[in-house]
């Protein structure tokens, strides 16, 4: 595995020419573990939103539902530190200038290929993890007071559990809200731009043009994030066990 | 004597006292008002509270416990608790704390309809508390508990 551990250099993707559609080829940019955190989160977050807003009787897969996202949430902030490249956040996490280049190619209507996130879209990602994060952390100590209560609710006072419940409830629609700005987005490649975000994110596959340099991407064998998973599951399982 | 019985004791002992002070004036001084109300919701989640933990199954399903405070929540809640509302207690009144929304009194309707769904729900709690069906209880468990928690959603803050 001569591609183990994945170089973190930068591509120069804002000084890459427009795209003069001289065809283009297969490139590879999304790993398993990448492509299957997505999913996954995707089903587990339209769960938590239908059970949450269902009452007490779905109260029970609500929990598991939050505690899967939980250890799934570990892995992803753990696979951003030790993934491929594409999953790092050195590699996708943009300071403003590369944001303003990929916003003027926007504007200009050109094309501005990216191996992996765009500098917009990485900060999506950002925001998106760190309010799931929050959303399924402050669940734990959520407590409604009637029925529904986190399994570590009684592990914190009850003033703070109050504010933890409030913020759960409000940060719903932060998550929501960020999921639709995120689907749009996806749409508006789609729909404006002709570029299908999707598929890539199913196959793995995007496409590349062939008057580009093909970037050097490594991507870390999936026993590691196996292992990686495994290990996320067993902490948040081993915290609650402790803590509950 | 369990604390739980105690407490149990003592909250209904304040709710005696409110409801004496109920039968001798027509209308309750704000500060006494935001005291009664509280007291019927303590004792109706004082009694609630086991039978959610059976429907949850954290605790072993017990007939006897589940007659007994389904009453004793059918009871406190056919009080007039909605008289309790006194108006400008939408704020703390002297020592009395309230996290009552002002929405109440701007949505009055509404507030005494969830009022009421929360009353029927608990009477028909207590009524599937005399069969005993186990199964049939914990679905009027969630029933009661959403009709507590759509009340709290839209008028606690």
């Amino acid at each position: 595995m001569g591609d183990w551990p994945p170089s973190t250099e930068r591509l120069d993707w804002y000084s890459v020419k427009p795209d003069d559609a001289q065809g283009a080829e297969p490139l590879y940019v999304w790993d398993a573990p990448v492509r299957l955190f997505h999913w996954l989160l995707v089903v587990l977050v339209t769960t938590s939103v239908i059970t949450g807003l269902a009452g007490s009787q779905a109260f029970t897969w609500h929990e598991r539902s939050g505690i899967a996202i939980l250890a799934l949430l570990l892995f992803r902030w753990l696979w951003g530190f030790a993934g491929s490249t594409t999953a790092r956040f050195t590699h996708f996490v943009r300071g403003p200038r590369a944001v303003a280049a990929f916003v003027h190619a926007l504007l200009r209507d050109r094309p501005y290929p990216v191996a992996g996130h765009n500098p917009l879209g990485g900060w999506m990602v950002v925001a998106l993890l760190v309010a799931l994060t929050a959303q399924a952390g402050s669940g734990l100590f959520a407590d409604d007071e009637v029925f529904s209560s986190g399994p570590l609710a009684d592990r914190v006072g009850n003033a703070t559990s109050r504010v933890l419940t409030s913020f759960h409830g409000s940060n719903a629609w932060v998550v929501v809200t960020l999921a639709c700005i995120h689907i749009a987005a996806v749409l508006f490649h789609l729909r404006v731009r002709g570029e299908n975000l999707v598929r890539p994110m199913i196959t793995g596959r995007r496409t590349w043009p062939r008057d580009r340099a093909r970037p050097g991407l490594r991507f870390a064998p999936n026993w590691v994030a196996a292992l990686v998973l495994v290990l996320s599951v067993a902490a948040v399982l081993a915290a609650l066990a402790h803590f509950g | 004597m369990s604390s739980r019985r105690i407490r149990n004791l003592a909250a209904a002992f304040s709710l005696a006292c409110v409801t004496t002070a109920v039968t001798y004036a027509e209308t309750l001084e704000p500060e006494d008002s935001i005291v009664a109300r509280r007291a019927v919701m303590r004792v109706i989640s004082l009694n609630f509270a086991p039978l959610v933990a059976m429907a949850k199954e954290e605790i072993p399903f017990d007939a006897q416990t589940f007659r007994t405070n389904a009453e004793r929540m059918a009871l406190v809640s056919s009080m007039p608790v909605a008289d309790y509302f006194v108006d400008g207690t939408d704020v703390d009144v002297g020592e009395a704390k309230t996290e009552a929304l002002p929405e109440i009194w701007l949505d009055w309707e509404n507030f005494s309809d969830k009022l009421e769904t929360m009353r029927r729900e608990v009477a028909d709690l207590s009524v599937i508390a005399q069969s005993g069906d186990a199964d049939a209880l914990k679905n009027q468990v969630i029933e009661t508990a959403d009709a507590c928690k759509d009340c709290h959603d839209a008028f606690r803050r």
